[in-house]
């Protein structure tokens, strides 16, 4: 080691070197090839300066506008939700009659409309039976003569 | 504006408050923790950020605070904490003998008080000038100037003691 490190050292020990000293003095130190104890030990900080998270850090504004996104996300889902319920349950309240009556009268036009319906179809296929037949009154009839 | 002052002034300064944190509660997960928790108090307070003289003193300042939030807070499981191992994996004889040096000096660090140990950390690592270490402690400039005095003292003592007799592990 040249003189001007041990001067340095023998300050720095007293703990009289200023920052801009401590620094020289730690780049002789990485520089000299000896392997004493004192090198050592300021290779034992310079590593753990080299000390780095795992992990980068997230940006505080980009955190905060991920927690806006998730709120908003999570607020149209409870939104669309609810008013899923609530149309539902609406649908479901108007087929809800309490009066006995009432009641009677709603499942009679129901039963109303299916009887017109049986009949339209039983109207219906009595023509097309009635078609089905012509060819039968067609052939008969160039039999006759 | 004070999204750049942000950005200029606390992003670059985000790993020093990771060390500063990882020498206080010794986990490298909880350290992370405590650091992107301050991240986010200065991001709340960045308005402020254009009236501080040294935005690093204060960003440093409020780590060591929310540091000691959080041990107050967790006190208990701190108890199950390994010591921090800062040992090199090279299986050469060089790199053998660098990481018993670095356990040496983890061990020695962490046995001082804690003032002292910070002082170090801030001193050795960061390399603050006395003036912003005694901003960041709340200390005077000659109870700075003491505790590094002290600190190193040990160390060479230490040292001298290795020259004797060798690494005692």
């Amino acid at each position: 080691m040249d003189s001007q490190t041990n001067q340095l050292l023998e300050k720095y020990w007293r703990a009289e070197t200023t920052p801009e000293e401590e620094k020289l003095l730690k780049e002789l130190m990485s520089s000299a090839h000896d392997s004493s104890d004192q090198t050592h030990y300021f290779e034992a900080i310079s590593k753990l300066k080299q000390q780095k998270p795992e992990f980068a850090f997230q940006h505080p504004g980009k955190q905060i506008r991920m927690m806006w996104y998730t709120v908003a996300a999570s607020l149209i889902i409870g939104i669309v939700v609810v008013s899923g319920l609530f149309r539902y349950n609406y649908t479901q309240a108007a087929y809800n009659v309490n009066d006995p009556d009432k009641a009677f009268e709603i499942t009679r036009q129901a039963l109303m409309m299916v009887s017109d319906g049986l009949n339209e179809g039983k109207n219906y296929s009595t023509v097309q039976l009635q078609q089905l037949n012509k060819p039968k009154e067609i052939l008969s009839g160039n039999n006759n003569k | 504006m004070s999204k750049e002052l942000f950005d200029t002034h606390i992003i670059p300064v985000q790993n020093k408050m990771y060390r500063y944190a990882l020498s206080i509660l010794k986990t490298p997960d909880n350290a992370h923790d405590v650091v992107q928790e301050c991240l986010m108090k200065i991001w709340k307070k960045r308005h402020m950020i254009a009236t501080i003289d040294n935005p690093e003193s204060w960003a440093m300042r409020i780590t060591r605070n929310q540091c000691y939030d959080w041990v107050k807070v967790n006190r208990f499981s701190l108890l199950n904490v390994p010591p921090m191992d800062q040992a090199d994996t090279q299986q050469t004889d060089e790199g053998l003998l660098t990481s018993d040096r670095q356990r040496w000096l983890s061990r020695i660090i962490n046995e001082l008080p804690p003032k002292h140990r910070e002082v170090f950390h801030l001193r050795e690592v960061e390399e603050l000038s006395y003036q912003e270490i005694a901003d960041i402690l709340s200390l005077t400039l000659s109870e700075v100037k003491i505790s590094l005095f002290r600190t190193r003292v040990k160390i060479k003592d230490q040292i001298t003691k290795i020259d004797a007799y060798g690494l005692a592990n």
